[in-house]
Formats: C-alpha cells, structure tokens, sequence
C-alpha cells in the first residue's frame, strides 16, 4: 500500500474502531508525568509526545506472569498446556519500544521456539508512532541505532504538521488502515516534507556514545576486571528494576501454583531479574555471580556484549528507563562510556 | 509424541523401582507413560516435576543401552528434590528431555578415558561409563576415579566394587575424611592424579563434580599435560527452564542448558564465571 496521511483529529475515531475488532492497548498518563500502556478507547492528542512508559509494551507479549500448564493430580495425573492470547493492538509504539520487541522475536524463536510469546505475537498489531525530538534526558535511542526504524511494525505515523504521513508495512497493516480510520494517498508534497524532517532530526538526537555502538562487544570483552564494576557493587542496590523496566530483558522464573483443593492447579512464569542475589544461586549454596558488581557486569554484558555478539545487533534500544528507574542513579550512558574510557585509559599508561 | 509444541509440557512417567543410596540421595528409576523408547546420550538431562512443587533439572544416570527405563540419582536439597524422594512406586511424575548435549563420546573412542568424579558427580558419569563398559573395545585404557566425602556418602559402591573386579578398568576411590573401618585411600581426589601413568595426546579426561573442585583438579590434569580440548567438565547452574531462555544458567555468552551441560576446558577457559 502507498504511504497515507491521517489526520491527527482522525486518530482517537481509528482507536475507538479497532476496539471492533482487538483490545487496543495505548498510552495514558497514570500520574502527572508517569505515563503507562493501558488499554484505551480513544487516543489522546496529549499523549503525542508522552515519555517512555514505565512498563514498556512487551507485557503483552511477555507478561509479567504467565500461565504456561494447568494440571490435575487427581483422579490420575493430567498436563494441558496454556497458550493464552487475544488479538491486540499495540497504538503508538515508539522506535525504541518497536526495536525492542523485534529482539524479543529474535529470542523467543531461536534455538528453540517459545510458543506463549510467538501466539501472542502474531495476534498482535503494531501502531508506531514517530519520534521527532528526544522525549527526555534519559533517551539515547539514537546512539544504540534505534531511532530510525524500518520494519517490526503494521503501520508506522510520523506527525508532519497536523497530519500523520503513514507507511504501511504489512497486509493486516493496511487491512486496518482501509477498515477503521479515513485516510487518503500521500502526495509528493508530504512525502518530501516528511523525508526532510526525519532528515532534519538526525541533529536533535546526540550521540552519547564514545565510540560507535557496534564497536562494543570488544570493548565489553575486555572489562571483565574494569574498575567501574567495583564502584558499582557498592552503590547498586540490587533491587531488579533495572531489568524489570527494560524491553528487553527476557528472563523469568517457573513456579506452580495449586489452587484450594490441592488436587489442581497451575506451572507460571514470571518475570526475573539477573541482578538479584539468587538469580545464579544454586541448590547446594553456591552462588555464581555472589556480588552486585558481577551482577551488574552481567547485565551491562547481555546488553552490549554477549546477545550482541550473538545476534550482531545492540540489546539496549535507548529507552533510558534503567537509568531513570534507578534509586541510586546508575546511568547506562555513563557506565558504557566509563567502560571505554577505562579501556583507553589503560591503553594509554602502558 | 507431545500433544503440541510447548517447550513446557512434560511428558508424564511413572515410579517403576526406587533405592535410597545414602541418607541424602535416592535413586529413581522411571518409565515414560507412552511406552515409546527413550534415546539419550550420557550427560544429557531431564527437568523432573512434582507438580504443584516444581521442576528441577537432574542428570540421567542410567545407561543410554536401557531404552525403557530412566535412572536418576537425586540428592535431597531444595523443595523438588524433597518432594521426589517422597515418591513411591507407581506415583507418577513430569519429565521434559533429554535436555543438553551430552558427552562427547565419539571423540573419546580409542582413547584413553579417565573420569574423575566427586560426590554426586559419579550421578552423570555412571552413564558414561556404563555405555564405555558395553562398548569396550571401543575405548583404550578405562580409570575411575572416585572421591566422596566420607565412607558412607560414597554412591553406588557395589558397582564401584564390580568395576573394580574387571581386569580392564582401574578403580581408584578415596574419601576426604576416613572413618575408623575404612581401609582404602583418604585425601581429596586431586592427590589421586599425580600418581596415574597417562599418556596425554591420547587421553581424555572427564570430570565431574561439585563446583569447589574444578580448578583443583584442572591444575593437576594440565601438569599432566592433557590437552585442554581433552579435558572434559560438566556444570551445574541453576536452570529453569532448561531450553535456553529463561536466562539462569547463562555463563558469560552461553547457556548451559543449550550449549552443554558439558564443555571442554579449551572453551571454558574464556568464560570468566565458568569455574
């Protein structure tokens, strides 16, 4: 389909239609200042130039818990598998937020496919919306790669003045753009306006990284003894909401849960963080990553280093809720470029 | 086969026998409900539920010959393992594998194997050396080293016993602390090394046991020259998973689960959270 132009007055009716058909999912502000995707009847113009949500949107793809068995001990022993999904759409999903789901893709069918996260995701449609300038200090979308943005999505609008220029990625993208929202063809006008503001924005987002993003896995290879993890052992709290905010932190804990009558009940997942005390602990007492530092390490290295090693792409998309979500200010930007810094430094007195 | 294709569905077996081996470790033997036969390589490992428990990850002990039924030895303790040794026969039970790789058992052919194994260890590599026993002449020179902690924590003795009857296997077992009716060797098992006649280029080293005695006992088999591709070692982390996404296991840039549980130290020598 060809690009189209959506009026932003358009928007909250294209919201309200889709209910029609999916749960649609959008942005809201829950306290002044803290915004969070809920589900929403209507799109609120307000919200165009809302600050990272608390939670990113990957909870509906990767809930924070997760029914993934049901069982039943009696008369006899019963399995069922639980793949729970509804078909959704996610509305105006910034580029960071999209990157991130696209990595969880990347995680959640390789090696072996993860079929709770894959149903749900082909039940969900993806509605980005643009950034034109960086929506806070904390952003550094553009320093990781994933301001621009080319695919991951259904459809994609960028506010050029009161209207919305539209790429529509996918068959189901356009299936919505001709079912709920009126729209009509972009002109060659709005097109060039369009390429010379996403041209014109390359100047508003700083590069906070001191030295290009793909360079990182050597420089990270190398930090294992780096000082900064040290000083970071001591002020990281080791609360796990460095990972419970990130879009793409990943892991999760299994436990079962049986309901009253002890005969039945439900396996779960939910949400874990690599930074708490026993995420490495085992059994018998030993403890594998023992202190904060090599938790944090750890973290930085599954971001910067080991999936980026592994999948040739950076699995931090500039979001900044880590650093604004911490409690005693550990700042990525901060670390990564002390990681460089350390390193050159070194390099330097010998 | 599985109803559908969720890494999480457990296959359901049954207790068919079970044996307490010492006061912390039972062994289990069980089979998969469908009858259907159950290939494995040794080193590979199941995720055993109890449900309404939980689910923990325990090696396959028996040999990979037996195709019907499935050895486990589970030493007691967390809630999982507490719940399995509770179970009795005919109570049935979750099995998702075999997970991991396993060892790898066609590079060690003609070789000359020397498997070095504390405590619970002995657990995975009673499945090799059960599988080396059947197929013999495949394999040179066979020691056994074995070190537990005290005479009564030392696992499957009889069979220690019958291996070491066999003119073509060494068996060397020793305990940390001796009590006054023991008769074999005492100190750790790193002190049974030097005193092995190896030829390295053609040996291969197999270890396995708790976490403690890895770089003790690497030091002793690099003094005696065996290449670190021939040196053998399998890890125990803390998985839940056990398919290479829930994230507990991962060492540096590999998952355990996925990537071994058995890994030569060639490779773990660069991961600097391995040993």
């Amino acid at each position: 389909m060809k690009d189209v132009l959506i009026k932003g007055k358009d928007l909250s009716a294209f919201c309200h239609n889709l209910q029609d058909s999916f749960i649609v999912y959008g942005v809201r502000e829950k306290e002044e200042g803290h915004f969070i995707f809920d589900e929403i009847d209507e799109f609120s113009d307000s919200l165009e130039k809302y600050k990272p949500t608390i939670l990113p949107p990957k909870k509906y793809l990767f809930p924070q818990q997760e029914t993934l068995l049901r069982f039943d001990t009696e008369p006899h022993l019963e399995i069922k598998s639980v793949v729970e999904s509804k078909k959704q759409v996610l509305f105006g999903v910034r580029p960071c937020d999209i990157h991130g789901i696209g990595l969880l893709d990347k995680i959640f069918t390789s090696d072996n496919e993860d079929s709770n996260y894959l149903r749900k995701r082909a039940d969900t449609l993806i509605i980005g919306m643009d950034c034109m300038e960086p929506c806070y200090e904390h952003a550094h979308c553009a320093s990781v790669g994933c301001l621009d943005i080319d695919d991951g999505y259904d459809i994609m609008m960028t506010d050029i003045g009161g209207v919305f220029f539209t790429t529509v990625k996918t068959p189901q993208g356009e299936e919505i753009v001709k079912k709920y929202v009126e729209y009509t063809i972009a002109g060659e006008e709005e097109s060039e306006r369009f390429l010379k503001l996403r041209s014109d924005r390359k100047g508003r987002f700083d590069n906070k990284i001191e030295t290009e993003v793909s360079n990182l896995p050597l420089f990270f290879k190398n930090a294992d003894n780096d000082p900064v993890w040290k000083e970071l052992d001591e002020r990281c709290l080791g609360c796990g909401r460095c990972n419970i905010v990130c879009p793409t932190c990943y892991c999760f804990d299994v436990y079962d849960c049986m309901d009253l009558t002890m005969t039945s009940g439900e396996r779960c997942r939910e949400w874990d963080a690599c930074t708490l005390k026993d995420f490495a602990a085992v059994s018998t007492g030993e403890n594998f990553r023992s202190t904060r530092g090599l938790r944090l390490r750890h973290r930085f290295n599954r971001k910067f280093n080991y999936l980026m090693t592994k999948y040739n792409t950076s699995f931090c998309v500039g979001c900044g809720r880590c650093t604004r979500s911490c409690p005693v200010n550990i700042d990525v930007i901060e670390t990564v470029n002390a990681v460089i810094n350390n390193h050159n430094n070194n390099h330097e007195r010998e | 086969m599985k109803e559908n294709n969720s890494l999480f569905l457990p296959e359901i077996a049954e207790v068919v026998s079970t044996r307490q081996l010492t006061e912390m470790e039972r062994y289990i033997e069980l089979k998969i409900k469908d009858t259907r036969e159950f290939n494995f390589n040794p080193g590979q490992f199941l995720q055993l539920s109890v449900f309404g428990i939980g689910e923990a990850p325990i090696s396959i002990s028996s040999s990979p010959f037996n195709r019907e039924t499935i050895g486990l030895c589970v030493r007691r303790v967390g809630d999982v393992t507490s719940a399995l040794h509770k179970l009795e026969v005919g109570a049935c039970l979750g099995v998702r594998g075999p997970l991991g790789n396993g060892f790898p058992v066609e590079k060690m052919k003609n070789k000359d194997i020397v498997f070095v194994a504390g405590g619970l260890g002995i657990a995975p590599l009673r499945s090799l050396i059960q599988y080396v026993i059947e197929r013999r002449d495949d394999f040179a020179r066979i020691t056994i080293l074995y070190g537990a902690k005290n005479p009564g924590e030392i696992l499957f003795a009889d069979e220690l016993e019958c291996w070491k009857q066999r003119k073509d296997i060494e068996v060397l077992v020793t305990v940390d602390k001796p009590d006054e009716n023991w008769a074999g060797k005492s100190g750790v098992i790193t002190r049974l090394i030097p005193h092995l006649d190896l030829e390295p280029s053609r040996t291969y080293a197999v270890v396995v046991g708790p976490p403690v005695m890895y770089k003790y006992v690497l030091l002793e088999l690099q003094i005696k020259q065996i290449p670190e591709d021939n040196i053998i070692m399998s890890l125990e982390r803390r998985m839940k998973c056990g398919v290479g996404k829930c994230g507990h296991c991962q060492i540096n840039g590999i998952y355990v689960c996925l990537d071994g549980p058995e890994f030569s130290y060639h490779t773990l020598k660069f991961l600097s959270e391995a040993i």
